[in-house]
């Protein structure tokens, strides 16, 4: 299913009255909002204005938010209070805080009732044994409940997300529920497919995941290795499912442990390395909460264009050395402190304790 | 300044990357429409970026001048005092300098122009050219509060923009500027780790710069402490606090703040030739 681009029109010198409607056509997307990044706007050029008003054939109206407006004013005919109404007016211009809360409340609320990807809410249930967690789901219209059992028998595709130490319990409780034609995914960290396979009956299909602590922001590291009797169809459904988590991989179970250490604990190097960015600039004289929240923005501003740009980082680290610039001067010293030996002692250490731990 | 904001005018000389970045931002935030920006630029190599979003090119420094309320400096610094010998008869107290040239400070920017012009100081970073960038201002001795908020708010698509004491924007180029090659640098680094655990390079790259973006993101969009978020991720004994460990025992902080230091340093050099 296409996803639909969402167009807001509205006249931030109005009263703040914003049309959500979906729209079918999709031209390039130049505009997001810093806040939420919940929907994609197009921003329409006034020629466009005019054209949606001559071809209404183009744009549904799915939903207002004038209902929700407090200073709705019924004497101003250009108000209007009614669902499915069309309107058109000139580009919302999105830099007003409060407006573009406004846009990305509706936005939110327009994709929750029409949600652009593959899997319904409601087709999807939640167990725990505790209810403290059942909220978030609840919230987004999912089933939640106590027994695992329950999800096993409605769910094709099952998700283990327990603590390792969990999920022998888990398995032997459910495993006799469990046929061929599920898919089991397993998360849970140092658990072997091997030893997943013989916790749960023959044949089953069943595939381990590692994904990393920014899927919760949709821009996590997720990497998965099949199982015995999981095929390229299960492969490829469930890097589909997981696309919007982030980036999606697949590799043999040798690599899982090396992911771990790579990018699971890599977060946390990322973290230590945004402390001393930013202790440097403290000691050259700026205030620490400033430095703090700079220093952030370099690494997911640096972050970003590496990821975007698909080259090498040594290529693109050498495009920004300005000769006898700042730039050099600071790599210098980054190669005096042995910098790259130092983060890949890290990545070598956590990879090799994750396959201790895994041997456990 | 007292124009209204909808009828702002807003002119670059230079034409380049940071130009371009800026520019899109500023049309992103919707506050300025594109048939009131004009670009100059000496060749028309970089003109085809403005014309797409509807932005008129010229090769002409004056009239860039003399169209704008707003006048973005977005040349290579050599280039300052030629452009502003140009162009500074021109410029009234009505409108409002910005420079991004590196190195060039405000004393000198108010030397070159009229007195009691309106000038401010900006150092942008190359995320800017994707909205995430990390913009750092000045104001010169004629801008006042208004006019920052003006800046703030027409680069709030840019990124995170903060402004400072004309002090911080070395230290800004330390950190921020050249900051993106060190998290270039470590990015190989963590890539290479994997590379020697016997993961292909490749796909070490892509996890590695996915890794660095997603932990920008959370620490980013968090608000907290770097030094709380890495604890909360520690499970006790797990693979995480290895890794750490021999981050200390190599002595990254220490040499990341080397890096800054340097790189300041070397700023500050530059700025007093």
């Amino acid at each position: 299913m296409p996803l639909k681009h969402l167009r807001f029109t509205g006249d931030d010198l109005s009263s703040g009255h914003f049309d959500v409607y979906e729209c079918l056509n999709s031209q390039k997307l130049d505009v997001k909002l810093s806040m939420k990044p919940v929907a994609c706007l197009q921003r329409l050029t006034d020629a466009e204005c005019h054209l949606n008003t001559t071809s209404p054939a183009n744009t549904n109206v799915i939903e207002t938010n004038h209902e929700t407006q407090p200073d709705y004013d019924s004497s101003n005919p250009s108000c209007e209070k009614t669902v499915k109404r069309r309107r058109v007016r000139h580009c919302a211009t999105f830099s007003d805080t409060a407006r573009r809360k406004q846009l990305c409340d509706a936005a939110a609320k327009y994709l929750q009732k029409n949600p652009q990807g593959k899997v319904q809410p409601n087709s999807v249930i939640v167990s725990a044994p505790s209810s403290k967690n059942h909220g978030f789901f609840l919230d987004f219209g999912i089933a939640t409940t106590h027994s695992n059992t329950t999800v096993v028998q409605s769910s094709h595709i099952i998700f283990l997300v327990v603590k390792p130490h969990l999920i022998s319990t888990v398995l032997n409780e459910v495993s006799s529920l469990i046929t061929s034609q599920q898919i089991i995914i397993s998360v849970a960290a140092g658990i072997t497919i091997a030893k997943l396979e013989e916790l749960l009956p023959p044949k089953s299909v069943v595939l381990r995941l590692m994904p990393n602590l920014p899927c919760v922001v949709q821009e996590g590291a997720l990497l998965f290795s099949r199982g015995t009797h999981a095929s390229e169809k299960e492969a490829e459904l469930l890097r589909s499912l997981l696309s919007s988590c982030g980036l999606v991989e697949e590799g043999p179970e040798s690599f899982i442990d090396i992911h771990t250490g790579l990018s699971g604990s890599g977060i946390a190097y990322v973290y230590m390395f945004a402390e001393a960015m930013a202790d440097g600039a403290v000691k050259m004289g700026m205030p620490s909460s400033l430095a703090n929240r700079i220093a952030a923005q370099t690494i997911l501003g640096a972050g970003k264009l590496l990821r975007d740009s698909g080259q090498h980082p040594a290529q693109l680290r050498a495009d920004v050395c300005t000769p006898g610039g700042t730039t050099i001067f600071g790599l210098h010293a980054l190669e005096r402190g042995g910098l790259r030996s130092t983060t890949m002692d890290a990545v070598e250490a956590a990879t090799e304790r994750a396959r201790e731990l895994g041997r456990k | 300044m007292s124009v209204d904001i909808t009828n702002l005018k807003v002119g670059f000389i230079g034409a380049g990357k940071m130009a371009q970045g800026i520019a899109r931002g500023l049309l992103s935030s919707g506050k300025v429409q594109p048939n009131s920006v004009i670009v100059s630029a000496p060749s028309s190599k970089n003109h085809g970026f403005f014309l797409d979003f509807g932005i008129a090119t010229t090769h002409s420094n004056t009239t860039v001048v003399q169209s704008s309320h707003i006048i973005f400096l977005v040349v290579k610094p050599h280039l300052i005092s030629t452009v502003l010998n140009e162009v500074s008869s021109l410029i009234t107290s009505q409108q409002i300098i910005i420079s991004v040239a590196a190195g060039i400070t405000i004393a000198k920017l108010e030397e070159l122009l009229p007195p009691k012009s309106v000038v401010l100081r900006l150092m942008p970073n190359l995320p800017c050219v994707v909205q995430e960038g990390a913009l750092l201002f000045s104001r010169g001795t004629h801008a006042s509060e208004k006019e920052a908020e003006l800046l703030r708010s027409l680069l709030s698509s840019c990124g995170l923009v903060e402004e400072g004491p004309e002090s911080f924007i070395d230290i800004h180029t330390g950190l921020s500027g050249s900051g993106i090659a060190y998290v270039y640098m470590f990015a190989e680094a963590m890539a290479d780790g994997a590379v020697k655990m016997g993961m292909p390079s490749s796909l070490a790259n892509r996890i590695a710069a996915q890794t660095i973006l997603g932990a920008g993101k959370l620490l980013r969009d968090s608000g907290q402490h770097p030094a709380q978020l890495r604890a909360d991720v520690c499970t006790p004994g797990g693979t995480t606090i290895f890794g750490l460990h021999a981050l200390e025992r190599g002595g990254l902080r220490s040499t990341t703040m080397d890096a800054v230091e340097a790189a300041t340093e070397r700023a500050r050099e530059l700025g007093r030739k």
